[in-house]
């Protein structure tokens, strides 16, 4: 990675540390005080007791749960939607007409209908990841070059094969577009989610909400630090499998 | 017209292919009731002006397509649809892009369910029958377009098939490339021994390739002429008989592309 | 003409008269509160019955605020000089030193209630042991007054399940049987039992008598600057207070205007409430102890803390 990329954010820390310090960002905290805030969050915990590796795998888990939900729906929709445009037909429709509705607006009838556990909060992350996924996939599917597609049927596949062999793999780089989109999604709308409520007491949006609450903005900043760099991870650790499946690029 | 009417491998009788155009509903006819026999163990080559259908009539032969009338008989048996036995190989190569060269060759083995250890020694000796063996393991983006053509030709050769169909396989290729391969094919073909239909732009090609070469009119295509070059293999392209042919190929094709 | 003339003078003194009414001792205060919370309706009833201008005073609405840390935000943002607010958020914020703000009435105590969702079988608090209790946030006065009333069964707070869950959600909560019960402020406990989602198992009242809630707040530089016209705020804020527990009836229909609730409810939760004006100082002495124990607040001295927070001169209290 060029080495040069880490200026522009090493310039903005610099600034927003003396600018913070000077006090001309209101009561904004310093990046210091973040860090140290992240120390606290490991040692102390916020409510504390409740320790960041808690929150962290909270999150994790429901982010993940989710998301593995929305991908066994939604590539293999995707990929009959992709090939059949009669399944297209029946099941646009729909799509578009939830697309449009943000995950979030569920949040109210997630709790009804899955109440305050892992299952609503995994809702959430679902219909944040699954158009992403599932549109990504049909495109995917749809820009196979039809030319494989005849020569596998000239060497003798049948229209399973053709699914399996051809046009998986072939929509495979606009599936992982969709999986990177769905997850980065997925991530955002989760914390949000988490503001909502948690049945055990664990999550990262639950932990800068109580933050929040508490007046203690330092924790909030720390917070929010350790969610943009936990999303950064997992992006990264979708890009690297990508490396290693996209070889053939 | 020495061509043989014994015609086993193939039977076009008749064949006829209107297209319509989904949006506005036009008919366009592409083929004119095609009469054709192809011999088994022979080389033919299809020639046209541009346009004429030629693809067509190989696509329909491959079972691409479904002719609008007549049909095409492929050992006795009308063509219902695309299968091994017919193999094609395209101008675009269509190699698969996430398979190695060798999984490649491989692909139609595979899908029949042959054990792998099997298949990868079947894909092996016909990746030695192109000379590409030692590039195994590369991904198609690596290859050179001759080099895909090669790992395409292998492809479809592997699964054995009893008749070889080539739409323009060399246009893209540069011209040594191209001539090249032209040798590569007929030394193939001779070895083999298997019949091969090959729709070409090149009278050059076509004469250099072909033992007997149909000439296609303009579209709607019908057949007009066919010649046989009784030449030896390997041909001199500089030889008399070799420009003669060519120069009365050439005088057909002119015809047809003029004719009002 | 002299008629005429005379006709002018005296419409224009009118004019001049009114003009000058309205400008000279109007005093604009920008205040915060919060549209839901039947503890405030004391700033409503002023409001509505002209208290505020009686006094003289110009009251601007600072914004919408559907939570306590919301409104504190708008303290730390400079954006209010006054404003009614729960003891929770109020005392937090200052002690991080978010907000520089001096409390200077009471505007409810008690009006908090332990609810229990229905099919829950226990006779009193001694049965929340191993249950999952909900409150709306971390170290908030129900907070304290659910552990006081552990505290007071003998039941170990660890051996009870306490998760926050915000107080629009607690009612489906309790309904769908996710929580076993709730401690939360009117007129949520109303609103529960209304639709058979929960009953009382027992009300703040009992567990922590004349407990505080809500109170009203000034921002420390307004209150410097303006010591006369926090003190005409209050005038009118106890008044208002007076007028509610004169006028009980009344009030609930318009605690109905003011929060959108039934006026079913808001006359059977009022029931459940203390609208008095007298901060308690020691009350809120034993909150902050509270919150220092459970590692929300960081105050040396307790005691020292609250005295310099609370500022019971404007409502004649003594150090009680």
């Amino acid at each position: 990675m060029n080495k040069w990329k880490i200026v522009p954010p090493l310039v903005a820390l610099a600034l927003w540390e003396l600018l913070a310090g000077l006090g001309w960002l209101g009561k904004t905290p310093t990046p210091v005080q973040a860090v140290r805030g992240i120390y606290e969050l490991i040692a102390t915990g916020l409510p504390p007791g409740y320790h960041l590796q808690g929150h962290l795998l909270a999150s994790l888990a429901r982010v993940f749960s989710g998301f593995a939900v929305a991908f066994v729906i939604a590539v293999p929709l995707g990929i009959l939607m992709g090939a059949w445009p009669l399944a297209s037909v029946i099941v646009d429709p729909l799509v578009e007409a939830i697309r449009p509705i943000p995950p979030l607006a569920w949040a109210p009838l997630a709790l009804i209908w899955f109440g305050l556990g892992l299952a609503s909060a995994a809702f959430i992350v679902f219909l944040g990841a699954f158009f992403p996924i599932l549109l990504n996939t049909v495109s995917g599917v749809k820009s196979v070059d039809p030319h494989l597609v005849e020569a596998a049927r000239t060497l003798g596949a049948r229209k399973r094969t053709i699914l399996g062999r051809v046009l998986v793999p072939g929509s495979m780089p606009s599936i992982i577009i969709g999986m990177r989109i769905g997850m980065g999604i997925a991530w955002m709308t989760l914390i949000a989610a988490e503001l909502i409520g948690v049945k055990n007491g664990y999550g990262l949006g639950y932990m800068i909400m109580t933050a929040r609450d508490l007046a203690r903005y330092d924790l909030l900043v720390a917070g929010m630090v350790v969610i943009g760099v936990v999303g950064f991870l997992i992006d990264w650790l979708i890009r690297l499998g990508e490396k290693r499946l996209l070889r053939w690029r | 017209m020495a061509m043989k009417t014994t015609g086993q491998a193939l039977s076009l009788r008749g064949l006829s292919k209107t297209f319509i155009e989904k949006k506005t509903g036009k008919e366009l006819e592409v083929l004119d009731s095609i009469d054709l026999e192809i011999e088994p163990g022979s080389l033919t080559c299809l020639v046209g002006p541009s346009g004429c259908g030629k693809t067509t009539l190989l696509r329909l032969i491959g079972g691409l397509e479904m002719p609008t009338a007549g049909e095409v008989l492929f050992e006795g048996t009308p063509v219902t649809g695309p299968g091994p036995e017919r193999g094609m190989v395209f101008q675009e190569y269509a190699l698969f892009p996430w398979r190695t060269v060798l999984k490649n060759v491989s692909f139609g083995l595979d899908i029949e369910g042959m054990p792998g250890v099997e298949a990868r020694r079947r894909a092996e000796s016909y990746l030695e029958t192109v000379g590409l063996t030692g590039h195994e393991d590369l991904y198609p983006r690596e290859l050179s377009g001759g080099m895909k053509q090669r790992v395409a030709i292998a492809r479809t050769l592997a699964v054995e098939p009893r008749i070889l169909l080539m739409d323009e396989p060399f246009a893209s290729l540069d011209a040594q490339t191209r001539n090249g391969m032209q040798e590569f094919l007929v030394e193939l073909w001779q070895r083999t021994g298997t019949t091969v239909v090959f729709v070409t732009h090149s009278v050059d090609e076509a004469v250099f390739l072909g033992g007997d070469i149909v000439g296609l009119s303009r579209r709607p295509a019908r057949v007009v002429d066919t010649f046989t070059n009784s030449m030896e293999y390997p041909r001199g392209r500089t030889e008399p008989e070799f420009i003669a042919l060519r120069a009365r190929i050439l005088e057909y094709l002119t015809r047809e592309m003029s004719d009002a | 003409m002299s008629v005429a003339l005379l006709l002018l003078c005296a419409i224009c003194a009118g004019l001049l008269a009114g003009c000058g009414s309205t400008t000279s001792a109007a005093k604009v205060v920008r205040v915060g509160f919060l549209n839901t919370d039947m503890h405030q309706l004391a700033y409503y009833v002023a409001r509505e019955k002209g208290f505020f201008t009686e006094q003289g005073l110009d009251v601007r609405e600072g914004g919408t605020f559907s939570a306590g840390p919301e409104e504190m935000s708008a303290f730390s943002a400079g954006e209010l000089d006054m404003g009614y607010v729960g003891a929770a958020p109020a005392i937090t914020f200052a002690s991080q030193g978010m907000a520089d703000i001096k409390i200077v009435a009471q505007a409810n105590t008690i009006g908090s209630s332990i609810v229990v969702r229905p099919g829950l079988d226990i006779a009193d608090v001694n049965g929340l042991k191993g249950r999952t209790v909900a409150i709306p946030g971390v170290s908030t006065m129900q907070d304290f007054i659910l552990h006081k009333a552990l505290a007071e069964a003998g039941v170990d707070p660890a051996e009870v399940k306490i998760i926050v869950v915000k107080p629009p959600e607690m009612i489906a909560s309790l309904a769908g049987g996710q929580i076993d019960a709730a401690v939360v402020w009117e007129p949520y406990p109303t609103m529960a039992v209304a639709q058979n989602a929960g009953r009382v198992l027992i009300t703040s009242a009992k567990v922590l008598p004349d407990h505080p809630c809500c109170m009203v707040v000034v921002d420390s530089k307004f209150l410097k600057d303006n010591p006369d016209t926090v003190k005409r705020f209050i005038a009118a804020h106890v008044k208002a207070t007076n007028y509610i527990n004169a006028n009980k009836l009344e009030a609930a229909d318009m605690a109905h205007l003011f929060t959108g609730q039934d006026t079913a409810i808001t006359r059977a939760a009022m029931k459940n409430i203390e609208y008095t004006y007298v901060p308690s100082v020691k009350a809120i002495q034993s909150y902050v102890e509270f919150m220092k124990q459970s590692g929300v607040v960081k105050a040396k001295d307790p005691a020292a803390f609250t005295r310099s927070l609370v500022d019971t001169t404007f409502t004649g209290g003594s150090g009680k």
